[in-house]
């Protein structure tokens, strides 16, 4: 059976550009909650590629960042190195980089 | 002049500087000035067509500001650099971007300091080190033995004195030219418009204001209040190994609220005394402070933090940077709120009475609270358990009372110290109902009292019968405190 004759199929198989590449960097509280790690990548599907879809899937990756991506006034969002504001839903592109920046406040 | 300095190189560029600023005298101090000015290729305009300096060391009076649009008025400063100058700041003279003009507009200038802690003190010294001429120090707090591992400008010597009087003696120590102005008090909204609308003195108002406060409702509080008076001013924030500098409301740029519209919940954000904060980095980011003031002095508008944030990370010992664009529908701000209140959340407005802003929280000689910690425990409705003081806890003990421990804290701060007959270590945000044995009394403590309440309200959330909680009131500092001072306080 072909990809093409399989409109059913496993979503890898039914296109050739089912999702956009994400580089994820994390930031100090957001970087502890998903275990010391600096980036990642993460994929989401092209028809529904935005920071809202995007907060969901981390959310369900990492279950300690859910409280922080969850709650805008818990993190600042910055779509290659540009601030996202808050409420703003960004659709986002292959190669997009998102910084998960949490507030501080210490002096 | 005839000062000898090691370097003759040096010698003889201060005296081609003190000469033609001899000759510039001589002539109207406008036309001789600008000369000085042309002479340094690509030279910055240093600040004050900015505020109410101009370039030369005039000033307009202060009492002329009205926000961004200036009175032409000028008024002359005989601010000349003296020979002991002309040799201290002999390296900023021969500098192309700062030279002689911008030497006296940093004499002519004025900077206010909001807290003299962490970041306020690397900024200070630089900023006194530079010859800033008039520099307000804003700070309520004594100096605490804790404060030593990052707070720089105050040393052993001045452990108890008051912050204030502390920096402004190590600042009279490296430069006798340099005017302070000391502020032993909260920078509050009742305090704060006096503080930045009377500027160092009558004539002299604060060209820029530096951030070096702690917590979130100083950092809104200075926003709204340099909003409202059309202040620059230079943001900065740490915790742990990370730091974020930012220049706000300059020449109606983008402010705080651009960046953070609306507080974090609190306690979701652990201050520097409950997340640590590695020594050295406030010591980064208030050097970056001071190279934004004294740049924001000098004119040099081109690569001012303004409209970005800049994000340092010590542990990859990288920069990043966040674009700010203003809000269309940011409104200027026309008056202070209660910025207790506003960062306590909508659901404890009600209850905000009057309250203190502390600049520098973390290390109270007194209570042991945070800012965090303060905000916390006032901001929410009482809960329903029981509270046991050190001293009664300890007769209590005495008499046979035997409870589960729990220690609320993070387990690096039970590794300082910890009571001896603590049973389970386990933050306050994760303790859980299986932390405790099913039944019996629970004695819960945290450094200073706050987190326990916290813990305790988590575990009655999560069912447990709140007759068998007790909050240690005060918590292991007060204990340390009333029971046992041979115990070390952190």
């Amino acid at each position: 059976m072909s990809p093409s004759l399989s409109p059913s199929s496993s979503p890898s198989s039914s296109s050739t550009n089912v999702v956009v590449t994400i580089t994820i960097l994390f930031f100090a509280s957001a970087r502890e909650a998903v275990g010391g790690i600096t980036s990642t990548t993460v994929e989401l599907d092209i028809n529904d590629a935005n920071t809202k879809t995007l907060r969901t899937k981390l959310a369900n990756l990492y279950p300690k960042l859910a409280s922080f991506v969850q709650d805008e006034e818990n993190i600042t969002l910055a779509l290659n190195e540009e601030y996202i504001p808050m409420g703003e839903v960004k659709n986002l592109k292959e190669g997009d980089t998102v910084a998960l920046i949490p507030p501080i406040s210490g002096g | 002049m005839k000062r000898i300095t090691p370097s003759a190189r040096v010698v003889s560029a201060v005296f081609l500087l003190s000469s033609l600023l001899n000759a510039a005298s001589a002539l109207t101090p406008f036309v001789g000035e600008s000369r000085l000015i042309t002479r340094a290729a690509g030279a910055a305009t240093p600040i004050t067509s900015l505020r109410h300096t101009n370039n030369i060391g005039w000033r307009l009076p202060h009492t002329t500001r009205n926000n961004n649009n200036r009175s032409k008025v000028l008024h002359a400063s005989s601010e000349d650099l003296s020979n002991e100058e002309i040799s201290r700041y002999s390296r900023h003279l021969v500098l192309g971007n700062v030279g002689v003009a911008g030497q006296r507009a940093l004499k002519n200038s004025s900077v206010l300091v909001v807290g003299a802690g962490g970041l306020g003190s690397p900024c200070l010294l630089y900023l006194a080190a530079a010859g800033v001429g008039h520099i307000g120090i804003v700070d309520a707090d004594t100096v605490d033995e804790s404060n030593l591992q990052r707070q720089i400008i105050h040393g052993t010597s001045t452990v108890n004195v008051s912050k204030c009087e502390s920096a402004q003696r190590r600042i009279m120590d490296i430069n006798p030219f340099v005017n302070v102005r000391i502020y032993k008090e909260e920078f509050t909204s009742e305090t704060a418009m006096r503080i930045l609308g009377d500027g160092y003195s009558e004539t002299i108002s604060w060209d820029v204001v530096v951030d070096g406060s702690d917590n979130f409702p100083t950092k809104y509080l200075i926003n709204d209040a340099c909003d409202i008076l059309g202040l620059p001013w230079v943001y900065s924030a740490v915790l742990a190994f990370e730091g974020q500098i930012s220049t706000f409301n300059y020449r109606g740029g983008p402010n705080y609220r651009d960046l953070l519209p609306s507080p974090p919940p609190p306690g979701d954000v652990p201050s520097c005394a409950e997340g640590g904060v590695l020594g050295v980095l406030p010591g980064t980011l208030g050097c970056l402070q001071a190279t934004e003031v004294i740049k924001i002095i000098l004119g040099m508008e081109k690569g001012l933090l303004t409209g970005r944030c800049l994000v340092f990370d010590a542990i990859a010992m990288k920069f990043n940077e966040i674009g700010i664009m203003k809000a269309p529908d940011r409104k200027r701000a026309t008056e202070l709120i209660d910025y207790q209140g506003f960062c306590a959340g909508p659901k404890s407005t009600t209850q905000q009475t009057v309250q203190l802003n502390k600049i520098n929280g973390d290390a109270p000689t007194g209570s042991g609270r945070t800012m965090d910690e303060a905000l916390q425990d006032e901001g929410h409705p009482p809960i329903d358990f029981n509270a046991i003081s050190p001293v009664d806890c300890l007769d209590k003990l005495a008499n046979g009372w035997s409870p589960w421990v729990l220690d609320v804290r993070l387990q690096s701060e039970n590794d300082i110290v910890a009571l001896p007959f603590t049973d389970v270590v386990a933050p306050h945000k994760t303790v859980r109902p299986d932390h405790l044995p099913k039944d019996g009394d629970v004695l819960v403590y945290c450094k200073g009292g706050v987190r326990g309440k916290k813990a305790i309200k988590r575990l009655i959330e999560l069912g447990v019968d709140p007759s068998r909680l007790y909050n240690l009131e005060g918590g292991i500092l007060r204990w340390q405190k009333d029971v046992d001072t041979q115990m070390p306080r952190y």
